[in-house]
């Protein structure tokens, strides 16, 4: 089965999978979703720049410093730790992206495309919950 | 006498009534509504325990369970646990400060984590051998931590961070290669750190871009690579460092090349006071002695590949929050970046046995100490770098004298070796350490009254420890 998302960890793993994300627009919604998706944004959400192609957000010590993103679909969202302690990234609700803390120590970058409309909410295990602390949201449009 | 039945359905609903409200106090976790009340102040104590195993068999169970203004009392044991809390106005405390242990096994990340929840306390217990930290609070508004001891952890001992209106007293860390204590990412963070020990660790405080009403008194800080380290850099919101308050307390021996540490431990090797790219900090009336380099030292920071540049002196007076709102900068876009030690006051501390100066400053740029607003008076101290830095950059009147002269020679200071990091699992295990005063029976006292008031004009300079 495909994935709505591909992602690539850091420079060593540029090349990725190829992902047919309508497949799983409809299950994302839903509650079980592999990919974590809320019903829809919050009015800040859908204030966020409009971003395509590869789009950074920063970590550092201990917060996204952009929290809120907005991507066209199949945009890679590109998180870069630029603290000095270690972070990750977790799918809220047991979505299906993640950036592990091996993959993710100060310095490192990892990428993920999105390329299914919807709203991703993500949360570093080390320094959050899922909603509290170090948190953050990538809001995915069409194109 | 005879009843009419509806008397006798009613004592039988009341006698219910009484049953139900006799078990609830027998068994000691029921959340006790009647004696909640909707109009007592947030986060006032409820007057509801729940024991730990008694009631829940895991201090996790106990914490889940729990409303606002509980008081959760752990019985000794060993707890393999990483405990969470997100339930603002809980106090969770150990019977036997000795003796109620979390244990990590080395696995876990943090003994207890307090997130996003207010007003949290947690008193008198033991937490080792985490990756992380023994105890971390983190996004929240008042709390928290007395009568602690942590040891043998990745990161830190006790770690704040982006919290405010805080309080650790009476607590101990040792074995950790950041730092035994750590307040950071926080303007104001409106705190106090009293009666602490900490030793055997990379820093034995480190408070990156912390500051605003934040004051170390009356605590002890020995056998770490470098003792009080406030510091400066990009990597953590709101920066810079400044306005620490440091007074009465105990610095000596932090030279300890055994010890754990990270990269910023290592460069800040053998000093006992370092502020590092800090600024408008008060330093007064500590007794400091035996270390390598310098006693009191203020340098600045280089941070290599920095995210953002040293904010101007208007973008300073903002506040943490609204400094995060500041647009995004391109990672390590603003290359090297230098964070100088400026406007900070040393005054009236005994400073001795330093290998290279009791008082001293340092500058990359060719600056000296009271070019950048820093100033050094009625200390006592040997020896200084630059010399008679006393004369140099007095904090009333006009210095006279050349900054260069006796300088300090940064470049060769960071470049010299130091002794690589220990293993943070080595480090000694702690003695037993002073329980809180009556712990099995004192009411919960959620953190709604912290940071403690403080005199500090009546702080005295303390005296040398028997044992140092």
């Amino acid at each position: 089965m495909s994935h709505p998302l591909t992602r690539h960890r850091g420079a060593a793993r540029a090349a990725a999978l190829v992902v047919a994300g309508g497949l799983l627009l409809a299950g994302g919604c839903g509650k079980n979703s592999g990919a974590s998706m809320a019903d829809g944004p919050s009015p800040s959400e859908t204030l966020a720049r409009v971003q395509t192609g590869a789009v950074k957000v920063v970590a550092i010590d201990n917060y996204f410093k952009d929290d809120v993103v907005t991507v066209t679909a199949g945009s890679k969202v590109v998180w870069t730790n630029t603290g000095r302690n270690d972070h990750n990234v977790r799918a809220t609700d047991g979505g299906d992206f993640a950036v592990e803390t091996k993959d993710f120590h100060p310095g490192a970058s990892a990428t993920v495309t999105f390329s299914t409309p919807g709203t991703y909410h993500y949360y570093c295990t080390i320094h959050g919950t899922a909603d509290k602390g170090m948190t953050g949201t990538i809001q995915v449009v069409a194109p | 006498m005879a009843r009419t039945p509806r008397t006798s359905r009613a004592h039988w609903l009341l006698a219910m009534v009484a049953a139900f409200a006799l078990l609830a106090v027998a068994c000691g976790s029921s959340k006790g509504e009647a004696s909640s009340s909707t109009t007592a102040p947030a986060g006032s104590a409820s007057g509801n325990v729940i024991k730990v195993p008694a009631d829940k068999p895991t201090i996790q169970g106990a914490v889940d369970a729990a409303q606002e203004g509980d008081l959760i009392l752990i019985s000794p044991g060993v707890y393999h646990e990483a405990v969470n809390v997100t339930t603002n106005y809980l106090d969770l405390r150990g019977t036997d400060r000795n003796t109620v242990i979390l244990d990590g096994e080395f696995t876990r990340e943090n003994g207890v984590r307090v997130l996003g929840a207010n007003g949290v306390a947690v008193e008198n217990m033991t937490a080792r051998n985490y990756t992380g930290n023994g105890f971390f609070w983190t996004g929240v508004q008042g709390y928290r931590g007395s009568y602690l001891t942590s040891y043998h952890t990745g990161n830190y001992g006790l770690y704040a961070f982006d919290a405010t209106k805080g309080q650790l007293d009476h607590s101990y860390a040792a074995g950790s290669p950041d730092a035994g204590v750590y307040i950071g990412g926080c303007q104001p963070c409106d705190a106090v750190i009293s009666e602490l020990t900490s030793e055997y660790n990379g820093l034995g405080y480190s408070g990156t871009n912390s500051g605003g009403n934040l004051v170390i008194v009356n605590s002890i800080f020995r056998h770490n690579r470098a003792g009080i380290v406030p510091n400066s850099g990009s990597y953590e919101p709101c920066y810079p460092e400044r306005n620490t308050t440091i007074i009465g307390n105990v610095i000596y021996d932090n030279n300890q090349g055994d010890s754990p540490a990270i990269d910023v431990a290592l460069l800040a090797m053998g000093n006992g006071i370092l502020v590092a790219g800090g600024r408008q900090n008060d330093i007064e009336r500590n007794l400091v002695y035996n270390h390598e380099r310098t006693g009191i030292g203020l340098v600045p920071f280089p941070e290599n590949d920095a995210n953002d540049k040293v904010p101007t002196a208007e973008q300073m007076k903002r506040t943490c929050a609204e400094q995060k709102k500041d647009p995004t900068p391109d990672p390590k876009s603003a290359g090297t970046v230098l964070w100088p030690a400026a406007d900070n006051k040393v005054i009236g501390n005994v400073v001795s046995g330093s290998g290279l100066a009791d008082l001293g400053f340092g500058d990359l740029s060719g600056q000296g100490p009271a070019e950048l607003g820093n100033c050094f008076s009625d200390n006592t101290a040997a020896s200084s770098a630059p010399s008679n830095i006393q004369t140099l950059a007095p904090c009333t009147g006009t210095g006279t004298g050349d900054p260069k002269a006796g300088a300090l020679d940064l470049v060769a200071l960071i470049a010299s070796k130091r002794p690589p990091a220990g293993d943070y699992k080595a480090m000694p295990v702690p003695a037993s350490q002073p329980n809180m005063p009556d712990a099995e029976s004192a009411p919960a006292r959620p953190a709604i009254d912290v940071p403690m008031a403080l005199d500090l004009a009546a702080i005295t300079l303390p005296s040398k420890p028997t044992d140092g």
